[in-house]
C-alpha cells in the first residue's frame, strides 16, 4: 500500500520530470507529437485543477452556513451568487454573448463582476497613496535613495512631471533600463535558478510537499 | 502633540480624498498636456508599422477587469493600429476572468473598423492552462483551440489559412497584468517557436521585465496607462489613456507633495528630539 | 426598465458599497466582497465546463472519436477525490503528473530564457570591449580571444 500511496507518485513525478525535461532537446517528430498530445492533457487536467481550487471555498462557507457562525449570512450572498451565475451561465452555454446580444451571463459579467473585480483593485491606488504617506520617509541613507529615485520615476512618468521638471523624462528613463534593469536582471537569474533547482528537487522527489492528500 | 506629530498621523481619509480629487477633477476638466514617446512603446509601434499587409497577429488579453483601466486602452490601441495594417488578427486570453471583456473589445473595435468575423479576425477565447496551452499553440494551434469562443471550428476560419502553429505568427503582444502573462509567452513560447513577441502590462509590472526588453527578447514595452497614452498618440486616435493622463499627472503629484510634506514633518521631529537630547 | 438602464444602476450601486471601505469596513461592503466572490467562483466553474468538458473533451470525442482524451479525464476525476477522505491519497497520482511535468517542462526553458540569455546580455558591454574578432563561451571557460563568430548566436554559444 505505501507503495501505491507514496512512492508510485513519486516515481510518475521521475519519469514525467525528466521524459519533458529531455523531451526539450530532441525535436524527433515523435518527441514532438508526445509534447503535442501531453500539453492538451495539461490543458484539460488544468480546468479540473481550477475547478478543484474554486471549489474549495464551497466546503468552508458551507460549514459556516450550517453551524451558523457569525457573518454566516454573508456566506449565503455568496453561494446566491456562485449558483445564480452558474445557472445564468448553463443557460446561455457559457457564452456572455451570441450574434452581438448581451446573455444574461453577459449581464452578470458585466454589470456585476466586472464594477466588482474593477472596483476591489481600484481602493488599492487609495491604500497605497496612504502607505506612501507613512511610509516613505528618509529614516536612513538608502530610504533617502530609495525615496529620491520615487519620486524620480513619478515625475517622469506623468506629463505634468515632465513639463514642470524637463529632464525627469530623461532621468527617469535612465533609471529604469540602467539601474533598474541590471538590478532587476540579477533577481531574475537568482530567481531563475532557484525555480530550475526546486523543480529538480520536485522531480527527485526531495520535495514532496505538492502530494498532499492524506498522511500516508 | 504638536503639529508635526499631528500631521505624521493624519486621519487616512484625508489623503483618500485627495486622491479622490485629483482623480475626478482632472477627468472632469482636462487639460491634454503633450505626451512624449518612449523608445519602449515605439518598439512595438513601429514592428506593427513593418508588418506587410494580411500578416497573422495575435494578441492574448491576459488581463482581467481588475487591470481593465491601464491594459483595456492598450489593447484598443494595438487593435485599431492592426485592423488599420489590414493584418490578420487572433486575439485570444489565458485568464478565465477576463475572457467576456476580451471577446468584447475584440468585437467593438472590429466593429468600428469594419472588419469581418472569421475573414479579418478571429476570437478564440480562453482555455487553461496556461503555460500548457502555449507550448500546445506552438506545436499545433488547431490542437489548443479546436474550436473558436463561439464554437465554430478553428480549421473552418479563413483568418487562420497557412497558420499551423505559433512559428506562422508574424508578432505577438501579450497584455499580461501578472502570470501567465508576457513572461511566460518568452519562456514557452518565443524560446522555442521563434516568434517576434512584444509586451504590454500594469505600471507596476513594467519595470521588472526591463531586462526582457533590454535583452531584446522583448522588441517593445508598452506600460501602464502612460504606455497606452503613448500608444495612442502615436496612431492618431487618442482615447481613455490620453484623457487619463492628467488624472494619473495630478495624483503622481499629490503623492509626491503629501511624501514631501511627510518628510518635512519627520525631519522637523527628529531635530526636535536631537535639541531636546543635547539640552538634557 | 430596460436591461442596460438596470445594470448601470447595478453597477454603480455595487461600485459604490466596495468604496464605502474607504470610508471604513461595514456590512454592505462585506456583502459587496462575498457577492464577488460568489459570481467569480460561478464564472469560472462556467467556463471551466464549457471550455474544458464541452469544447475539448465531447466535441473531439464525439465529432473526431478521440477517445484518447479520456485519460487527462480520468486523471482530472483523481484530481477531485480530495473531497473524498478515504481516497484523497489517489489525487496524488494526477498532481504527481501535473508537477512532474511542469517541472519538467520548466527547467530547460527557464534555463534558456532567463539564465543563459540574460547571462549573454550581461557580458554582451564586457566582451564588446574585446574588439572585432569576437568572443566565444564554453560552459567551463570563457575566452577572450579570436575564437570565430562570437557570441552572437544564443544557444550554440553556450556550448
Amino acid at each position: 500500500m505505501i507503495f501505491l500511496r507514496r512512492q508510485l507518485p513519486l516515481l510518475i513525478t521521475l519519469i514525467t520530470g525528466l521524459l519533458f525535461a529531455a523531451q526539450y532537446y530532441v525535436p524527433h517528430p515523435a518527441s514532438e507529437q508526445m509534447l503535442t498530445s501531453a500539453t492538451k492533457w495539461l490543458q484539460i487536467i488544468g480546468g479540473f485543477a481550477l475547478i478543484l481550487g474554486v471549489t474549495s471555498l464551497f466546503h468552508q462557507h458551507a460549514v459556516k452556513i450550517r453551524r451558523q457562525e457569525a457573518g454566516w449570512g454573508y456566506s449565503l450572498v455568496l453561494y446566491a451568487g456562485m449558483i445564480g451565475t452558474i445557472a445564468v451561465g448553463l443557460w446561455a452555454n457559457g457564452k456572455e454573448s451570441v450574434d452581438g446580444a448581451m446573455t444574461a451571463f453577459g449581464w452578470v459579467y458585466n454589470y456585476m463582476m466586472v464594477p466588482l473585480q474593477g472596483t476591489m483593485f481600484a481602493i488599492l491606488a487609495f491604500f497605497i497613496a496612504s502607505a506612501a504617506y507613512r511610509s516613505f520617509r528618509a529614516k536612513s541613507r538608502e530610504a533617502a535613495v530609495l525615496l529620491v529615485a520615487a519620486m524620480i520615476v513619478m515625475m517622469g512618468r506623468v506629463p505634468l512631471g515632465e513639463y514642470l521638471i524637463p529632464l525627469s523624462g530623461d532621468v527617469s528613463s535612465w533609471i529604469l533600463n540602467v539601474l533598474n534593469a541590471s538590478v532587476r536582471r540579477a533577481i531574475l537569474i537568482g530567481v531563475s535558478l532557484g525555480a530550475v533547482a526546486l523543480s529538480f528537487k520536485i522531480i527527485f522527489g526531495v520535495e514532496r510537499s505538492y502530494l498532499g492528500g492524506g498522511k500516508e | 502633540m504638536s503639529l508635526a506629530e499631528r500631521m505624521l498621523k493624519i486621519d487616512r481619509r484625508i489623503i483618500f480624498l485627495v486622491i479622490g480629487l485629483c482623480t475626478l477633477l482632472p477627468l472632469l476638466y482636462p487639460v491634454g498636456l503633450p505626451i512624449r514617446i518612449s523608445s519602449e512603446v515605439r518598439g512595438v509601434y513601429d514592428h506593427m508599422e513593418s508588418l506587410p499587409e494580411r500578416s497573422v497577429f495575435l494578441l492574448s488579453i491576459d488581463f482581467d477587469p481588475a487591470s481593465k483601466p491601464e491594459l483595456h486602452p492598450q489593447a484598443i490601441a494595438l487593435l485599431r493600429h492592426a485592423f488599420r495594417k489590414d493584418l490578420r488578427v487572433i486575439a485570444m486570453t489565458l485568464w478565465v476572468s477576463g475572457t467576456g471583456m476580451a471577446e468584447q473589445l475584440v468585437t467593438q473595435v472590429a466593429k468600428e473598423m469594419g472588419k469581418e468575423y472569421g475573414k479579418d479576425y478571429a476570437f478564440l477565447g480562453w482555455s487553461p492552462g496556461g503555460q500548457a496551452v502555449i507550448i500546445n499553440m506552438g506545436q499545433d494551434l488547431y490542437s489548443a483551440f479546436p474550436s473558436d469562443y463561439g464554437g465554430k471550428p478553428t480549421k473552418d476560419l479563413p483568418v487562420l489559412d497557412g497558420v499551423r502553429n505559433l512559428k506562422d505568427v508574424a508578432y505577438m503582444v501579450s497584455l499580461g497584468a501578472g502570470r501567465p502573462g508576457v513572461e511566460e509567452w518568452y519562456v514557452f513560447g518565443k524560446d522555442k517557436y521563434k516568434f517576434e513577441l512584444g509586451g504590454g502590462c500594469t505600471g507596476v509590472m513594467a519595470p521588472g521585465l526591463y531586462p526582457l526588453l533590454r535583452s531584446g527578447q522583448i522588441n517593445g514595452l508598452i506600460g501602464g496607462l502612460r504606455g497606452a497614452a503613448e500608444y495612442e498618440s502615436l496612431i492618431g486616435q487618442k482615447g481613455k489613456a490620453v484623457a487619463g493622463m492628467d488624472a494619473q499627472s495630478a495624483t503622481h503629484l499629490a503623492i509626491i507633495v503629501l511624501v514631501i510634506i511627510c518628510n518635512v514633518f519627520y525631519l522637523s521631529l527628529q531635530r526636535a528630539a536631537r535639541t531636546q537630547r543635547q539640552i538634557g | 426598465m430596460d436591461a442596460t438602464i438596470l445594470g448601470a444602476w447595478v453597477a454603480t450601486g455595487l461600485t459604490l458599497l466596495i468604496f464605502s471601505f474607504l470610508y471604513k469596513d461595514n456590512p454592505l461592503f462585506k456583502l459587496a466582497e462575498h457577492l464577488y466572490v460568489g459570481v467569480s467562483v460561478g464564472y469560472t466553474i462556467v467556463k471551466a465546463y464549457d471550455t474544458v468538458i464541452v469544447h475539448l473533451v465531447i466535441k473531439p470525442i464525439i465529432e473526431n472519436g478521440e477517445f484518447a482524451l479520456l485519460i487527462p479525464v480520468a486523471i482530472g476525476m483523481l484530481m477531485l477525490t480530495r473531497y473524498v477522505p478515504k481516497a484523497a491519497w489517489m489525487s496524488r497520482y494526477a498532481f504527481a503528473f501535473i508537477v512532474g511535468m511542469g517541472a519538467g517542462l520548466a527547467i530547460p526553458r527557464t534555463i534558456s530564457s532567463f539564465i543563459l540569455k540574460q547571462i549573454e546580455d550581461t557580458v554582451r558591454p564586457v566582451l564588446s570591449l574585446a574588439g572585432p574578432d569576437g568572443v566565444t563561451f564554453s560552459m567551463n571557460r570563457l575566452s577572450i580571444a579570436g575564437l570565430g563568430k562570437g557570441w552572437h548566436e544564443p544557444a550554440s554559444s553556450f556550448s
